[in-house]
């Protein structure tokens, strides 16, 4: 990149001034603060001995990362929601520790910290997949350890900060959240990298594409015109965490696509089959990785979580007053629009008023606009998943299928728009964003206020208790629970009851739509349920 | 980081903040104004820098959000400087005024990646934006900026 030369003016006196001001200023204060500053240390200081002394110092140390970030989005509400988990997992200096929790709907974000100890050496340290009751959870968001996709690690020690903390989203399974209270797994593997680490930006081709290292993998590089990476012994990254530490992706790597590829792999445990549970076909696990030879495993942490259902948040607007909308010679409706905390999922329909290509290979992708959502001016980022290939065959629309994440100040939305912007092909640049609509005034509160005050009957009929206020459910006479659904599960026949004349007759919760759980019989066998008793 | 090292990188890096404070906002006192608050909160948020290495990245970040927190509550007027305050002289005044003329957001990424020389990954880091959303700016800002130097309309 050719630098330009300065085209500001000297910089002023008075600017020179006051950042010399300033800085005279901090050494003042300081001096004022010293001595509160002491007494404070030395507490400090006493509290962590006492603390080292039962093993427990993660439970201190824990970052706020996740009630900060909420904080800074506007979004306060949902910061006072979150919770101090620090469990923490430590010894031999590997440490994983969650710090803090929140749940909406079916997001669970934590914040966490990971440590590797400070003897030189650089570990590659990797998330494992989160387990639900034992059970790979299903996920959405990528970025861990047992994902073949992207094969994420950071690097930690020896040059790089020995400590990080992280904000992520980790996805569960809502319906079985809904029903029962659980325990979720999650931990990282930590692994001595055998090999060096090196910086290796991005850069444009001669084509005026933007090639990362991922691209540099010899099946990919013919595509890209560039050659394969330089040296299969060292390990790329290009791109850092906020606090310094690399970002390296494992698995454009021979060694690892080597693994992966393997018949055999699963026998082996260096893999497991990962269709079930998220977009990857097949995933390396720790001692896959530990395999190649790339680096050796060095130490697994995890922790549990036992999560209980009241710690569910179910803010969310769903739906939109209007939802169909002109834009540049289409029609565009949004069949889904569901807003949380934390994300917006969309389902949203283009169609052309020339219609569409009879044939998948005639559709002219780029009459079809990239669509943004924003948030009070912030953009949400579109998420990895979703897509703009699938098109629904009986209208033949475009559709647009995508998860944005962000954080979503819900108690305070001053605007929310929805825009477009085209990628111009001959300029190899976006277009200017062109606002579709504005969706602000037509967001769907009543609706949103309907689902919310739906589930808080659904609890209130989950727990109910002889002198709760009352309830009217439907019940079968010789059913065993009674509904807050007329035809729940095709339930027909069923006639109103009072909520205390159910309970007196020996009716349960129905745990589909009433809140209640399963009895002992669905639970899986040889489950420990003790361990679901508290959040 | 000891007090003397902060001061030092400060002193060390005083005319790129300058240079990043003139470009999020127009007034010379609101630029004043900006760092000395940066500079203090960066000072009381010490700990949160977590690799030294990062400080000028770090700090510019938050110079750019005490910007926009100035910008916000003080909409830019238009000021002229009086006979009696001196103008500097610009050393690329065309440039310059190209580039003051853009959106704020094209400014901002064109500036902290073509004349601070930070990278797509620390403009994007320094504006707390992904890397394409920097790449889209620096590309429609060229555009922008080309189409003022020679004088034309800005394509729409």
């Amino acid at each position: 990149m050719k630098r330009w030369k300065d085209p500001f003016p000297q910089t002023p006196k008075g600017f020179h001034d006051r950042v010399e001001q300033t800085l005279r200023g901090l050494e003042d204060r300081d001096m004022k603060q010293s001595k509160r500053y002491r007494k404070l240390t030395l507490a400090l200081v006493a509290a962590l001995i006492a603390l080292l002394a039962i093993g427990a110092v993660a439970a201190v140390i824990g970052n706020n990362q996740l009630k900060d970030e909420l904080s800074d989005a506007g979004a306060k509400d949902m910061a006072e929601r979150v919770q101090d988990v620090h469990l923490a997992d430590a010894g031999e200096g590997f440490n994983f520790t969650i710090d803090e929790a929140v749940w909406e709907g079916d997001d669970l974000y934590v914040s966490y910290t990971l440590s590797v100890p400070e003897d030189g050496n650089t570990y590659l340290v990797g998330l494992l997949v989160p387990r639900i009751n034992g059970k790979p959870a299903e996920y959405r968001v990528g970025g861990y350890l047992e994902d073949g996709w992207t094969c994420s690690t950071i690097a930690l020690g020896g040059k790089y900060p020995a400590t990080d903390t992280f904000v992520k989203p980790i996805i569960a399974d809502s319906r079985e959240l809904e029903l029962k209270d659980m325990k979720l797994e999650v931990g990282a593997a930590f692994f001595k990298s055998n090999r060096p680490l090196q910086y290796l930006p991005g850069f444009y081709n001669e084509e005026g594409d933007y090639a990362h290292p991922e691209m540099l993998v010899p099946w990919k590089s013919a595509r890209f015109k560039t050659t394969a990476f330089p040296d299969s012994d060292t390990l790329y990254y290009w791109d850092m965490d906020e606090c310094g530490a690399p970002m390296v992706d494992l698995w454009m790597f021979p060694d690892v696509l080597e693994v992966l590829s393997a018949e055999d792999a699963e026998e082996k445990g260096y893999a497991i089959d990962m269709k079930d549970y998220a977009f990857s076909d097949r995933a390396i696990t720790p001692k896959g990785l530990d395999h190649t030879g790339i680096a050796s495993l060095a130490a697994e942490r995890s922790v549990s979580l036992p999560l209980n259902k009241d710690m569910v948040s179910h803010d969310l607007y769903n739906g939109l007053e209007k939802n169909t909308f002109r834009y540049d010679g289409m029609t565009i409706t949004i069949e889904k629009f569901r807003m949380t905390h934390f994300k917006i999922e969309t389902r949203i329909w283009l169609l052309p008023d020339e219609g569409m290509p009879a044939s998948d290979e005639d559709v002219d992708f780029s009459r079809f606009p990239e669509l943004l959502f924003y948030v009070n001016g912030r953009e949400l980022y579109s998420a990895l998943w979703g897509g703009t290939e699938s098109m629904r065959n009986d209208t033949r629309a475009f559709c647009w299928d995508y998860t944005y994440d962000g954080y979503v100040p819900l108690g305070d939305i001053q605007s929310l728009q929805l825009v477009a912007k085209h990628w111009d092909e001959a300029k190899r640049e976006f277009t200017d964003e062109v606002v579709i609509a504005d969706l602000t005034p037509i967001l769907d509160t009543a609706a949103a206020e309907e689902e919310a005050q739906a589930l808080a009957t659904r609890e209130a009929a989950g727990s109910w208790q002889p002198g709760d206020p009352e309830i009217t459910v439907w019940a079968t006479k010789g059913g065993t629970y009674y509904h807050l659904e007329e035809h729940c599960s095709g339930m027909y026949s069923a006639v109103h009851w009072d909520i205390s004349k159910a309970v007196e007759d020996g009716k349960k919760p129905c745990p589909v739509c009433a809140g209640g759980k399963p009895g002992p019989a669905e639970w899986e066998e040889g489950e420990d349920i003790s361990c679901f008793q508290d959040g | 980081m000891l007090q003397a090292d902060f001061i030092q990188r400060v002193r060390a890096c005083e005319r790129r903040l300058y240079r990043v404070a003139r470009t999020q906002l127009p007034r010379e006192c609101d630029c004043e104004d900006a760092v000395q608050e940066a500079l203090l909160r960066a000072w009381d948020r010490l700990d949160t820098l977590k690799n030294e290495a990062y400080f000028e990245t770090w700090l510019m970040r938050i110079l750019i959000n005490q910007c926009k927190t100035f910008y916000r509550r003080r909409p830019p007027a238009p000021t002229e400087l009086t006979e009696d305050i001196p103008q500097p002289e610009p050393e690329d005044a065309p440039l310059l005024e190209a580039l003051m003329g853009l959106p704020q957001k094209l400014r901002a990424a064109l500036e902290l990646h073509y004349i601070e020389g930070y990278s797509v990954a620390e403009t994007a880091r320094i504006l707390a934006v992904p890397e394409g959303t920097v790449k889209w700016r620096l590309s429609r800002g060229r555009a922008l900026l080309k189409d003022a130097l020679n004088g034309k309309e800005a394509r729409p």
